[in-house]
């Protein structure tokens, strides 16, 4: 106890370079454990993001591409699926329901999901859990449901009204203030980009870009998304005589039920360039992709397949599933990669904590000349160094734990927001123990050094003066 | 205490011989009748300038009934169907890396659908796995459920 007393004065006479190794300590420990944290709630906050969904559908581009727009609401979609294409999938025998999403618009720099009320009741996260409203219902027309980080940030509730903005900035400067939606819901949090967005109707969004108000004619007719114009510009650009061509093709090779299908088809785009008057009109002309949920699971790897191939119209399908997968797989070397560098910051760390003991050994040399003359042995010299490093270390740790919490209560919010990520203040898991157990013994092992050179210095050393 | 000791025994080697003979390793050749052939898989290029072969062709490949039930051993690459952020818990097990993106998915007598519950750590996905368990054969007239095979898996582990 006595050894331990005498450590620590001999510490607090040496403040300044105490401070400054516990610091490098303290800041080598935070990156090894947040490195690690970070990564894994990343991982855990995009693996929960989606489930129960088994194919994902967009413009032809790369899977993960796909999977981060139309989900984690990251990058912008490249390009748009038509809505006779959409049509022609949710219609097929094999699927059990369909979502469409169209996005590229925001309120305050939160995501604008344009969609169906079928996607509360369809949407999964976190191993199946579907989405649960706190207050409100789903959107009807010129009606929005936002998400539960929205709500709080915004201050919304049922019943306030939302403007929405054109363009995914956090600022626009050409909102569609003409058409302000009513909150008739908020979501639960979920932890996923669903906290983050404000879900419309589509044919809300569609009257927003300057698709054909249809107020009298809504009322007219009972199916709400009519629009006779729309249609007739965007969507039939797509149309032509080749189809035609190609579905001939099509029914050679596809099996029974797609023939129907497709028979099916052309005779809709007949009718739909040819008579106005009886044709469904799509609440908006283009979607950016379309989620997808099948009769048979397994059943996903065809339909990818079919989807893939389908010649009317450049698609991509994915299975959430494996493009996660595939993510992962992807990053496994970025990982290695960043768990390599926090190993090398904290051996950094422990040599700069070797460098200093070695320096100021040579600066207490007559410190340790008077204990070892008034009777300390070469071990109380040995002991003193070490538990000195191991007391250095142990504060070190501490304040990069603290460090570490302040640093993600600051910053969670702003990842939370560009990364759609969730990170929380967890409890500190066995692997974080092990890692903080892990640099306190390599500390006494490394202030086994200096001791050691302390130990071997003889007595006379110190107390003869040389300059 | 003897008599004890002769009977565990006993019965211990009468179980080992017979756990290793349970668990048959099967191979993908061994999932399609015999006289029937896997269509060929070609290059991408093949199917490209030939979109009729584009889809699978064959969705009522024949299975082998002869294996419903038996506890069998099968290597083969896992495609994800649900997981959670460290474990794969139903996957589709197929004979060939990147099945499905380039070229036209095996057919159904080729996939084996595959649940979990304990899960496959992802590094485990990453390149080709053992897999083990009791498969069931598909009943031919189920329309909708297109992969020949189902598996309970108990096992799951590197193939290398």
């Amino acid at each position: 106890m006595k050894l331990f007393r005498l450590a620590l004065a001999s510490l607090l006479s040496r403040k300044t370079n105490a401070l400054l190794t516990i610091f490098a300590i303290a800041i080598s420990v935070m990156l090894l454990l947040g490195v690690e944290r970070v990564s894994q709630q990343t991982r855990a906050g995009f693996a929960n993001t989606i489930s129960g969904t088994d194919l994902i559908v967009g413009a032809r581009s790369g899977s993960v591409n796909l999977l981060l727009y139309s989900v984690f609401h990251i990058g912008n979609p490249t390009a748009n699926v038509s809505w006779q294409t959409y049509e022609r999938f949710a219609n097929h025998p094999q699927v059990a329901w369909s979502v469409p999403i169209a996005l590229g618009d925001s309120v305050r720099g939160f995501p604008v999901i344009a969609t169906e009320p079928a996607y509360f009741e369809h949407f999964r996260f976190a191993q199946q859990q579907p989405l649960t409203f706190v207050e409100g219902q789903p959107f009807a027309r010129e009606q929005a449901v936002v998400g539960a980080q929205v709500a709080q940030q915004l201050g919304l509730q049922v019943g306030s009204e939302l403007v929405v903005a054109h363009g995914t900035g956090s600022v626009s400067f050409h909102e569609h203030d003409d058409h302000p939606l009513i909150i008739s819901g908020v979501l639960a949090r979920t932890g996923t980009p669903v906290d983050q967005a404000i879900f419309i109707s589509l044919r809300d969004l569609d009257i927003m870009h300057g698709g054909d108000h249809d107020h009298d004619h809504d009322h007219e007719h009972e199916h709400e998304h009519e629009s006779h114009a729309g249609n007739d510009e965007h969507g039939h650009m797509h149309q032509s005589d080749e189809h035609n061509h190609e579905h001939q093709h099509g029914h050679t090779h596809q099996n029974h039920d797609h023939g129907h299908e497709h028979s099916h088809q052309n005779h809709e785009h007949e009718h739909a360039s040819h008579e106005h008057e009886h044709v469904v009109q799509p609440p908006i002309p283009s979607i950016s992709a379309f989620l997808v949920g099948l009769q048979s699971r397994p059943r996903a790897i065809f339909m990818q397949r079919e989807i893939n191939t389908y010649r009317d119209e450049p698609l991509t399908a994915i299975m959430p599933g494996a493009t996660l997968q595939e993510l992962w797989r992807t990053l496994s070397g970025f990982e290695t990669a960043l768990s390599i560098v926090s190993a090398f910051v904290l051996l950094t760390g422990l040599i700069g904590m070797l460098a200093t003991l070695l320096a100021s050994l040579r600066e207490r040399r007559r410190e340790m000349a008077v204990l070892r003359a008034i009777g300390a042995g070469p071990k109380t010299i040995f002991t003193l160094l070490v538990s000195e490093a191991v007391v250095l270390t142990a504060v070190g740790i501490a304040v990069g734990v603290a460090l570490l919490y302040g640093m993600v209560a600051v910053l969670a919010p702003w990842i939370q927001s560009s990364f759609g990520v969730v990170v929380s203040l967890g409890a500190i898991s066995t692997e974080e123990w092990q890692r903080m157990g892990i640099v306190l013994v390599a500390s006494f092992f490394i202030s086994c050094i200096p001791a050691w050179r302390a130990y071997r210095n003889s007595l006379a050393d110190g107390l003869s003066m040389r300059f | 205490m003897k008599f004890w000791l002769t009977l565990v025994t006993l019965a211990f080697l009468a179980c080992v011989p017979q756990v290793q003979a349970d668990v048959r390793t099967l191979n993908w050749n061994e999932l399609k009748p015999s006289d029937w052939k896997a269509p060929p898989v070609r290059d991408p290029m093949f199917y490209e300038q030939n979109p009729e072969a584009q889809i699978q062709q064959s969705l009522d490949a024949p299975v082998v009934p002869e294996l419903d039930g038996l506890r069998i051993k099968l290597p083969g690459y896992v495609v994800q169907l649900e997981g959670d952020d460290r474990r794969v818990t139903e996957f589709l097990l197929v004979p060939y890396f990147g099945a499905c993106i380039h070229v036209p998915p095996p057919p159904p007598n080729q996939i084996v659908h595959v649940t979990f519950p304990e899960g496959v750590p992802y590094p485990v996905t990453y390149d080709a796995v053992w897999v083990t368990g009791t498969i069931k054969v598909e009943h031919k007239d189920s329309d909708l459920a297109l992969v020949g095979y189902q598996l309970e898996a108990t096992a799951v582990e590197p193939y290398f």
